[in-house]
């Protein structure tokens, strides 16, 4: 199954360090993958969740969600990935939306150099205070 | 509960201690051991005499009010890393050595006049620095893992990209990056 460039993806946060309220921007810390699995970015196709934001959150909570308590999103389109040579490899296993982005260079500095990008092209979008109620 | 003692000082100390190891970097050779004979398009070659490109640390410049906000946030990085890798087991601890190094960039940032970055900590154990334009098209960052050396990158609104991997005391960093990071803030 293929991922088609303007679908759109999101990258859950869970920490402050990922992006500023202030500026209304997403960090490249945001985009940093654990060291176990260095070239593998876990993301959410959400494009057939936009009328329903709850659901999204949900996905966040369910699935993502360990003892630190999501904070934000970063939303974007697939298109940044491919203009960056990666790939959108869905992963149903863990659910039916997952994905990962695959293979980010193990060299930090092409790694940053991607990331940059991605935060760029990425849209904050801040947890509502509504749902925010674990903080 | 144990309360575990944050490496970093606190302002007291630092004014005490100016010229302790926390304001040199361990196992690094200061800038005033560095003799490179760099030319580059637009500067002139640099020399060990150079006061401003050799010896960063002239006690005569410090600002504690600057100094007080940059340990303010290493500190507060340092209790959000603690936390979140008790939290976490995907997160890597940030070792000691980061936080130093950390601390003698963001002093040589501040001698050479480039805006206080957004600071904050990476998942693979680092802390990154981070410049947005005003605009939000360009983008500047530098990932420290405490192991002395900087990955350094930018990518500006025009499509001019750069990027490095180079050691602390490296003079690409001063003569080439700092001011495309100047450049970028302003734009």
């Amino acid at each position: 199954m293929s991922v088609s460039p303007d679908e759109k993806l999101t990258r859950f946060i869970s920490s402050k360090s990922g992006f500023s309220i202030a500026n209304k921007t997403v960090s490249y810390r945001a985009f940093i993958p654990p060291k176990k699995n260095p070239q593998e970015l876990s993301v959410y196709r959400i494009s057939t969740l936009m009328e329903d934001e709850n659901k999204i959150w949900e996905i966040g909570r369910e699935y993502v969600q360990g003892e630190q308590t999501i904070k934000a999103r970063a939303d974007f389109l697939a298109e940044v990935v491919y203009q960056n040579n990666l790939k959108v490899v869905v992963d149903t296993q863990v659910h039916k939306l997952h994905a990962n982005i695959m293979p980010l260079p193990t060299n930090k500095e092409d790694r940053d150099e991607i990331l940059r990008e991605l935060a760029l092209a990425s849209k904050l979008v801040p947890i509502p205070t509504e749902l925010n109620s674990n903080d | 509960m144990i309360k575990l003692r944050s490496p970093l000082l606190h302002h007291r100390d630092l004014e005490n201690k100016m010229e302790s190891e926390f304001m040199s970097t361990p196992n690094v050779s200061r800038p005033t051991n560095y003799q490179p004979e760099l030319q580059t398009q637009n500067y002139r070659p640099l020399r060990v005499s150079d006061e401003t490109v050799t010896n960063p640390f002239s006690v005569a410049d410090l600002d504690f009010s600057w100094l007080t906000e940059a340990v303010q946030q290493l500190r507060e990085i340092y209790e959000e890393v603690l936390e979140a890798c008790t939290l976490d087991n995907e997160v890597d601890p940030v070792p000691d050595s980061a936080y130093h190094n950390a601390f003698w960039l963001l002093r040589l940032l501040d001698h050479d006049n480039v805006p206080i970055p957004d600071i904050g900590w990476l998942m693979d154990g680092g802390i990154g620095f981070e410049w947005r334009s005003q605009n939000i098209k360009g983008i500047g960052t530098m990932s420290i893992y405490g192991d002395n050396q900087v990955v350094y990158g930018a990518s500006l609104g025009s499509g001019h990209k750069e990027k490095g991997t180079c050691e602390l005391t490296d003079l690409v960093l001063r003569v080439r990056f700092f001011p495309i990071l100047k450049d970028l803030c302003s734009q």
